[in-house]
């Protein structure tokens, strides 16, 4: 059992240590609730979306995320010298390192999120599973504690038998996770996974677990406030991914039968109050055979909040705000209900191979309309570098039922231009259009199992690309547009152009 | 009359431009391209269909309502002198091992004499903190190692090269 979180305590000013789309994210929330704003920047973000966003914004450090976002005493000291009260770690970056929650928590500042102490007992991996065992929470089996070296692993491995994952016992994220297969692969395997896993979380200690063959990722989003109470906001379908890390997420999670989706809630929260959980937090599984296994609780908010936002009438990170200011939950478990369906796209800077790519953003289109929500962390101009993660911005939309938000998210992602960068949206426009995803028939091996969804071959679109390079090659070299009389009259097809 | 050709994704188009009238490939489309000024998105209409076309994310690179093309365009006569200089390919050698992503490179397994077999690992590159495995699709000695471990490299920079067969 963990000590008593400390008390949250009110604040009017939050500084947010973070980038991108959740900075923005944060800073709207904030400013809604009338607090004051507080943006940091790397060099490469002087103009960046949350510089915009935020009431203020001081410099942080160079580029490198290690001289930037990562400067934990900096932060810190910043939030001093600007007489911010609070300080709002978003995702990634510094947000699950509980020396960072401690020393803003030291510095008498409020931290957005759960205590320091929940924040360890939860990012030691292998601490966490032995908590959720312990608590009657079904966990994924493996090595009791971290792997000293491949020796040892191999040891470890013979009682559990390959197909194996080795992970990193700091972190998440896929970072410092590599399947290993049989005994061969443990040498190299091991080496790039702590490799990864030192330079992502500092901490190269590897455990191990098996690796379940065709799991959906269903997670559960959890709330706690300061006075003891939990609830739960329902589940997340996250199973489409790219090397461990999620593309899309929906919610509520398709074709689960009642008890099974009761069972999960009741296991999230089991999980939740084992660590007497404070702020926004998400109880991660995979299900597999009508079983559902403990993968991780991450003590954050997450990239895939929106989508229970949208279902649940609930804004998480004004809730976070809210709990980190001492108040107590508006609502109870009875008073929580879900409406609908909602599908987020994660558009990231990526080729078609899911490569990182860069550019400037020449132009920047981004969907609306009904039930349409664009979560962005971009502005028209940005340069996209390789310093920090590759996501854009997101696509979420709310209907009715499943294939109603599957259409609205074909129309809204037609919708979207980023310009001078390639993003991964014709990959979810494949995704929406393939059969099996439509049937809900879904795995985290989903991009494994149809490979055709990586790649694109339209070419039914070819002659169209071969006409618009040559008019528009002639309109460089001319100056003019050209002007051809239209054979019959102009009926506008609806796209995008709204 | 205007003819030109387009190389889209490998594959051979003819294009026409006569007066008031385009054809790709002998069929006649009625189209329009209108072009906004420092803008990187036009709007093409081809038989009434309206259709957003962003131009050159890299130098060959077209998208056309979302999608992405390589895309190259050339008059016949530099069609037929390239196809003459494009004989000589199979002399070079198999292709490199290039990056195929920016980012740096953070281990090198081979050295040049090594003899590497398909789908073995040369070199890892990490790109925003994931560690990618770079494999060698073919058989054969490596010639030269053009990077080493610390160095940050461009997409497409070439990182082995291989001897060519005989």
């Amino acid at each position: 059992m963990l000590p008593n979180p400390p008390a949250a305590a009110p604040f009017a000013s939050i500084l947010v240590a973070n980038r991108g789309e959740i900075a923005v994210r944060i800073i709207r929330a904030a400013r809604e609730l009338g607090l004051r704003s507080i943006a940091v920047y790397s060099d490469a973000d002087r103009r960046s979306a949350h510089v915009f966003a935020a009431d203020e914004a001081y410099r942080l450090g160079a580029s490198p995320a290690a001289e930037s976002y990562l400067a934990a005493d900096r932060l810190v000291e910043i939030a001093r010298d600007v007489e911010a009260e609070a300080i709002h770690p978003g995702y990634g970056f510094l947000s699950e390192r509980a020396g960072f929650a401690r020393s803003v928590e030291d510095a008498g500042l409020v931290f957005v999120g759960p205590s320091s102490a929940t924040i360890s007992a939860m990012g030691d991996k292998t601490r966490a599973r032995a908590t959720m065992a312990a608590a009657g929470v079904p966990v994924v089996p493996g090595s009791p504690g971290p792997v000293a070296d491949p020796d040892d692993a191999r040891r470890v491995a013979e009682g559990l038998g390959y197909p194996l994952l080795l992970k990193a016992a700091a972190g998440g994220g896929g970072k410092g996770m590599r399947v290993v297969r049989d005994e061969e692969e443990i040498a190299i395997a091991f080496e790039m996974a702590r490799r990864e896993a030192e330079g992502a979380f500092g901490d190269g200690s590897l455990f191990l677990e098996r690796y379940l063959e065709r799991p959906r990722h269903i997670e559960v989003q959890v709330l706690g406030d300061a006075h003891g109470n939990i609830v739960h906001l329902g589940e997340r379908e996250c199973s489409i991914q790219r090397r461990h890390q999620k593309l899309m997420e929906e919610a509520p999670a398709p074709s689960l039968t009642d008890d099974e989706r009761g069972f999960v809630h009741a296991a999230a929260l089991k999980a939740a109050r084992a660590v007497e959980y404070r702020s926004a937090g998400t109880v991660e599984f995979l299900f597999e055979r009508d079983e559902f296994h403990f993968l991780e609780m991450n003590t954050r908010i997450q990239v895939e909040h929106p989508v229970t936002e949208l279902v649940s009438g609930i804004d998480i990170v004004t809730a976070q705000l809210e709990v980190a200011m001492g108040r107590e939950l508006e609502y109870s478990q009875e008073d929580v209900a879900f409406a609908g369906h909602a599908i987020e796209c994660r558009i990231a800077a990526e080729d078609a191979s899911f490569l990182p790519a860069t550019g400037r953003v020449r132009e920047l289109w981004v969907p609306s309309g009904p039930g349409t929500r664009w979560d962005g962390g971009i502005v028209a101009g940005q340069e996209v570098t390789l310093h920090y993660d590759s996501l854009l911005g997101k696509v979420i939309v709310h209907a009715p039922d499943r294939a109603r938000a599957i259409c609205r998210m074909e129309r809204a992602l037609d919708e979207l231009v980023v310009a001078g960068v390639e993003t991964t949206t014709p990959f979810h426009r494949r995704l929406l259009a393939h059969p099996a995803f439509q049937a809900g028939e879904l795995s985290i091996r989903f991009l494994e199992e149809y490979p055709e969804l990586a790649s694109g071959e339209e070419t039914d679109l070819e002659p169209l690309v071969a006409l618009a390079a040559v008019l528009s090659e002639r309109g460089a070299v001319s100056g003019v547009a050209p002007r051809l009389p239209l054979r019959e009259p102009v009926r506008p097809g609806w796209r995008g152009r709204g | 009359m205007r003819s030109r050709v387009a190389l889209v994704n490998g594959n051979r188009y003819e294009v026409e431009i006569d007066g008031g009238r385009a054809a790709v490939n002998g069929e006649s489309v009625a189209s329009h391209l209108e072009k906004v000024a420092d803008s990187g998105v036009d709007s093409l209409l081809a038989d009434g269909r309206s259709h957003r076309v962003v131009r050159a994310h890299e130098n060959d690179g077209i998208e056309i309502d979302g999608i992405r093309f390589r895309v190259r365009t050339l008059s016949a006569v530099r069609e037929r002198l390239s196809a003459r200089v494009g004989g000589d390919v199979a002399r070079r050698g198999p292709e490199p091992v290039r990056a195929p992503m920016p980012g740096m490179v953070v281990a090198v397994r081979v050295a040049s004499g090594d003899l590497v077999e398909a789908g073995q690992g040369v070199a890892v590159v990490e790109a925003m903190k994931m560690e990618n495995e770079l494999v060698s699709h073919l058989a054969g000695t490596v010639r030269s190692v053009k990077v080493g471990r610390g160095d940050r490299v461009s997409k497409g920079e070439v990182i082995v090269e291989f001897e060519a067969d005989r």
